[in-house]
């Protein structure tokens, strides 16, 4: 998968499962810029993402993660 | 030291605030951070001398510890690095428990067992839950492989930063830090400008409003003391009251620590995001002590929400999650927590408790109507007042001396027979009335702010 497509894939999980609309996300943007990505659907998110992308997410490697990007980079590596 | 006395508007902030103007000039940045963090020392040893020792004593042990880890951690030796890490960890709770809990874990000792232990004369340092706190989320950060790059002088002005030392907002490091170093020309006038607007709002917030309706939350508390029955009126007058006196208490507090930090052309966090204005109980949390929440949320609540749902669903099924272990478990135990470090005593456990139960609530709400395809919704003005109502509610346990207080306060909730205790109605009315006002209808501190600084 290039990061293109992966990128895309991305903020489409994050737009479905925050119910944010997802041209108001780009790359910059964290969980601090939107009122409906609290702490709970982001335990949510998570099993979303390792189900939908087949990695494993550890609670230390969530802690370097700032922003969509980091999410994004993060990914990239976990499936390299 | 308060932010809100003489001695500190006057004599303190003003001296500070010139000598750093003329330390600036110099190509250095270590003279500033040297002269901010004197500054910040005296400005603790001002409240009582002996403890600022103990402050030192916090910030050396866990930089050592942070830069063993640093090192072990280069070394690659994982084992040793682990142990450090909550070896670390263990200080910063201990010495939080012995001067915060000392006498609370005693006092529970004597009461289940019968016993007669005797309560020691520990005076809780000041500000010792938010530095001790700030540095567990740093050293969990350098476990974690963040900002490794750090030295003994950004360290210390980290923690002792006098603007955030006594009641934050919690800061991270690299958020912290980076500011000092960030060749941007500042804008001298604009920090100006959005430093006072912060400050001279928060002091308003804090000594008309806060203040003002600390005279009838004290009666009605203080009335509770000593009656054998209160009127429903009453308490929902003065716990009212009370909730509208925490809120403007202590968001004034952190505007007032955000001004202080803009004249030095620091940019703090917001703690405080119009959390009347909130809809349902987990905006809410979204919107207040926003630095303590995050704190909890990424270091424990996260924590415990990975470990669990590791070890009880291995298969990372999404569709079978299940949510009493991922989420509510989680949920219990963070806001426990929660209430302990707010202060030694069950009433804040209660506080916190109801809340946690709030959440609960309100997730599983959200979760059914999301199930069943359910597209529902109170009115807006509805959905906050409620949540007003049901913050106003555990807030009685918050401010209560003892559980027997605030359970005294919820039996007569239905008691419309009793005599009234107020000499006056109007007053704390239309206090009210304003002050529902101001949350509901008004921007908040941080909006001005912004406004004016834009302007010009």
């Amino acid at each position: 998968m290039n990061i293109k497509t992966l990128q895309k894939k991305l903020l489409q999980i994050i737009s479905k499962e925050m119910k944010i609309e997802i041209k108001k996300l780009d790359l910059h943007k964290s969980a601090n810029d939107f009122i409906e990505w609290d702490s709970l659907s982001n335990v949510r998110l998570i099993l979303r993402i390792q189900k939908d992308f087949k990695i494993n997410i550890s609670f230390g490697e969530t802690i370097a993660l700032n922003d969509i990007n980091d999410l994004l980079q993060f990914i990239m590596i976990k499936l390299k | 030291m308060l932010f809100n006395s003489f001695n500190f508007l006057f004599i303190f902030f003003p001296i500070v605030l010139f000598c750093y103007y003329q330390i600036n000039h110099f190509k250095n940045k270590n003279y500033k951070i040297i002269f901010l963090i004197i500054s910040s020392l005296v400005f603790y040893a001002y409240w009582n001398f002996i403890y600022i020792f103990l402050l030192i004593l916090s910030i050396v042990a866990n930089f050592i510890l942070a830069k063993i880890i640093v090192n072990l951690n280069y070394k690659k030796l994982n084992l040793y690095k682990k142990m450090t890490f909550v070896l670390a960890i263990i200080l910063n709770v201990i010495l939080l428990c012995y001067f915060k809990y000392y006498n609370f874990f005693i006092e529970n000792i004597n009461t289940v067992f019968s016993l007669t232990f005797n309560f020691k004369n520990v005076i809780l340092p000041l500000a010792i839950s938010f530095f001790t706190i700030q540095q567990i989320n740093f050293i969990v950060e350098i476990y974690y492989g963040k900002n490794h790059d750090f030295d003994f002088l950004k360290y210390i002005l980290f923690v002792s930063f006098f603007p955030q030392l006594i009641a934050g907002p919690i800061v991270t490091y690299s958020h912290f830090i980076s500011q000092f170093y960030n060749d941007k020309k500042d804008n001298f006038y604009k920090n100006f400008t959005i430093g006072l607007i912060f400050l001279s709002l928060g002091l308003f917030k804090k000594i008309y409003i806060a203040d003002s309706f600390g005279l009838f939350s004290n009666i009605l508390y203080d009335q509770s003391l000593i009656t054998d029955s209160l009127n429903a009126i009453d308490i929902l007058i003065g716990t009212f009251c009370f909730t509208f006196q925490i809120y403007f208490d202590f968001s004034a507090y952190s505007d007032m620590a955000i001004g202080i930090a803009y004249f030095f052309g620091i940019k703090l966090p917001d703690n405080f995001n119009s959390p009347f204005k909130a809809e349902n109980m987990i905006n809410f949390w979204s919107k207040w002590h926003i630095t303590l929440t995050q704190f909890l949320n990424r270091n424990i609540f996260m924590f415990l929400s990975f470990y669990l749902q590791k070890k009880f669903t291995p298969h990372n099924s999404y569709t079978n999650q299940n949510i009493i272990l991922t989420v509510f478990l989680p949920i219990m135990i963070t806001f426990f927590i929660s209430g302990l470090w707010h202060g030694a005593s069950w009433t804040f456990v209660f506080w916190a408790m109801l809340h946690a139960l709030y959440l609960i609530f309100n997730y599983s709400i959200i979760y059914l109507l999301k199930k069943y395809k359910i597209n529902f919704q109170l009115n807006i003005w509805l959905r906050r007042a409620i949540v007003l109502f049901m913050i106003n509610l555990a807030f009685i346990y918050f401010r209560a001396e003892n559980l027997q207080q605030a359970n005294f306060m919820f039996v007569n909730l239905f008691n419309f027979k009793s005599n009234l205790i107020f000499d006056n109605y109007l007053i704390p009315i239309l206090l009210l009335i304003i002050g529902l006002a101001i949350c509901w209808l008004m921007p908040n501190t941080k909006d001005y702010a912004l406004y004016y600084s834009n302007k010009n």
